[in-house]
């Protein structure tokens, strides 16, 4: 049974006397005091370099650096440690993944992207599609925000060589149907990337049978630290990207004249990664792991969705979600009323949360966020319900 | 009494809020809006247009957000009718930090406001 004041008291940021009411967990959730300490650990007892060193502090880190590598596959089942690559956050992933296809992608092919994605995941498509010639074309919504499945069938029908897509919008919350969505894209002959930025501290994630290519993930939105995230996804597709940078553990045998590269997972990581971040990320995988705060969330999103209904605010997208909420409000700019949370102590994100064009698509120039992890309490979704009705009657008041 | 100090007489978070509103409230609509008169570094879209007449400073703007509008009021304030020579000594950033502005605003606002003073200067010469 899930405890949130137990889960909360994890978090040593949320129990500080100046506190914030934190909301803005779909940008950064807080990190985890077994995060905090495996890192210090790291930096305080035995930090040397990984893999290569044979002296027992380099052979300590290696260790705990492999754990993690372990601990992402066991989680999300993915079908071998050599598929979790270690990057500095799911931005670095894609676009790992999107300059290791550039052998593959040729002038006239076809890059398929969802109407609701996060720059990362368009803007290194476009640079992709920039180098090669290829062209990007857009999985639209239905009129709940939803994607237009029916659509995407017609795209497919296109020869799409990728398909990149959320697994969660960051900004609707909406959860996409992954699995339908990478199944039909592999039928249709087409690579898929899914987006799992916003899915992984939400929802269970089993990577095989989602049956994407790749999956990319950041370890700042689960608990854990910043630089740190994680490319994986089915070991034959990541086999087959070249590697983004040279240098480092990713080579076999290297002369003045040719260069092999090593086996995976190495042959994707570069240089010395993040290495006390790895080593908290694989704590932040065992809290996420034992969590089991799905019955709470859903509590508490349905507590935040009724209390907005009683207010003069419209919320963006209907159908299935994370406990992530992005509204407007008629008359009252979201930069305004994000000002006023804020000198009431409420942390929530207002803009367009990086997704211009999904703004674009809905008519606005942003939105404000609200976006809820288990730490938060029934108490905490009041008290901003409250702060957005003062902050909206204020601004009406002074229109 | 300028405006400034009537910003830092509002010793609470709320009160300052409704005086920058006030004060959005009282500065005229823009409604030619040009795109070169666009202010780049606010977080929400912002025009401040700057005229010299008869070597006076003649500044007129508008803010989608209130708050942004309620600073370009103040930041007005110190500009607004001023002879060229006079506008280049104002220290404005002194005035912001008088007053506290800058614990009041979000870094990124803060930004909003600065882009807006350095138009000014811009025009300044």
């Amino acid at each position: 049974m899930f405890d949130p004041a137990a889960f909360r008291a994890q978090f040593p940021a949320l129990a500080a006397e100046d506190a914030l009411l934190y909301l803005d967990n779909g940008a950064s959730t807080q990190t985890a005091q077994a995060v905090l300490d495996a890192m210090a650990g790291y930096y305080q007892g035995y930090r040397a370099n990984v893999h290569r060193a044979g002296h027992p502090w380099a052979a300590r880190a290696t260790a705990a650096f492999e754990q993690s590598r372990d601990a992402v596959k066991d989680w999300l089942k993915v079908e071998r440690r050599e598929a979790v690559i270690f990057t500095s956050g799911t931005t670095a992933a894609i676009n790992l993944v999107a300059w290791g296809l550039i052998d593959q992608v040729r002038q006239g092919d076809l890059i398929l992207v969802s109407a609701m994605e996060h720059h990362a995941n368009l803007v290194p498509w476009q640079l992709l599609a920039r180098r090669t010639g290829a062209t990007i074309k857009v999985i639209p919504l239905d009129a709940n925000g939803r994607l237009d499945l029916a659509a995407y069938d017609q795209l497919l029908a296109l020869k799409p060589k990728l398909v990149a897509c959320c697994h969660v919008s960051n900004t609707l919350g909406l959860i996409n149907p992954v699995v339908e969505i990478c199944a039909k894209a592999r039928a249709a002959g087409a690579l898929s990337l899914i987006d799992g930025a916003q899915a992984v501290a939400h929802l269970e994630v089993d990577i095989q049978a989602i049956g994407c290519d790749f999956y990319a993930f950041s370890g700042h939105k689960m608990f854990g630290p910043t630089g740190v995230g994680v490319l994986t996804g089915r070991l034959s597709s990541l086999g087959e990207l070249l590697p983004f940078m040279g240098g480092g553990e990713m080579i076999d045998k290297v002369s003045f004249d040719a260069v092999s590269f090593n086996a995976l997972p190495h042959r994707l990581e570069a240089g010395t990664g993040p290495i006390a971040e790895v080593i908290g990320l694989g704590e932040a995988v065992k809290l996420v792991q034992a969590l089991d705060a799905g019955a709470h969330e859903r509590q508490l999103t349905e507590r935040l969705l009724a209390g907005l209904a009683k207010l003069p605010v419209q919320v963006l997208g209907q159908g299935e979600r994370i406990s992530l909420v992005s509204i407007t409000v008629p008359g009252v700019h979201h930069s305004d009323l994000a000002h006023y949370l804020a000198g009431k102590g409420i942390a929530v994100r207002a803009g367009h949360h990086c997704t211009q064009p999904l703004h674009g698509l809905l008519g606005i120039a942003g939105s404000l966020r609200i976006a809820l992890a288990p730490y938060n309490a029934a108490a905490e979704v009041d008290a901003c319900l409250a702060a957005l009705a003062d902050g909206i009657s204020l601004f009406k008041e002074m229109a | 009494m300028s405006l400034f100090d009537d910003f830092a007489a509002e010793k609470h978070f709320e009160g300052r809020t409704r005086f920058l509103l006030g004060l959005a409230r009282s500065l005229p609509r823009l409604d030619d809006k040009h795109p070169e008169d666009e202010v780049s570094g606010c977080e929400a879209r912002t025009w401040l247009r700057v005229d010299v007449a008869d070597g006076k400073l003649a500044l007129r703007g508008d803010s989608e957000a209130r708050i942004v509008k309620g600073l370009m009021a103040l930041l007005f304030s110190l500009y607004q009718g001023q002879a060229l020579a006079d506008a280049r000594h104002v220290d404005a950033r002194a005035e912001f930090e008088q007053v506290g502005l800058e614990q009041f605003l979000s870094p990124s606002r803060a930004n909003g406001l600065y882009a807006m003073l350095a138009k000014i200067h811009g025009e300044l010469g």
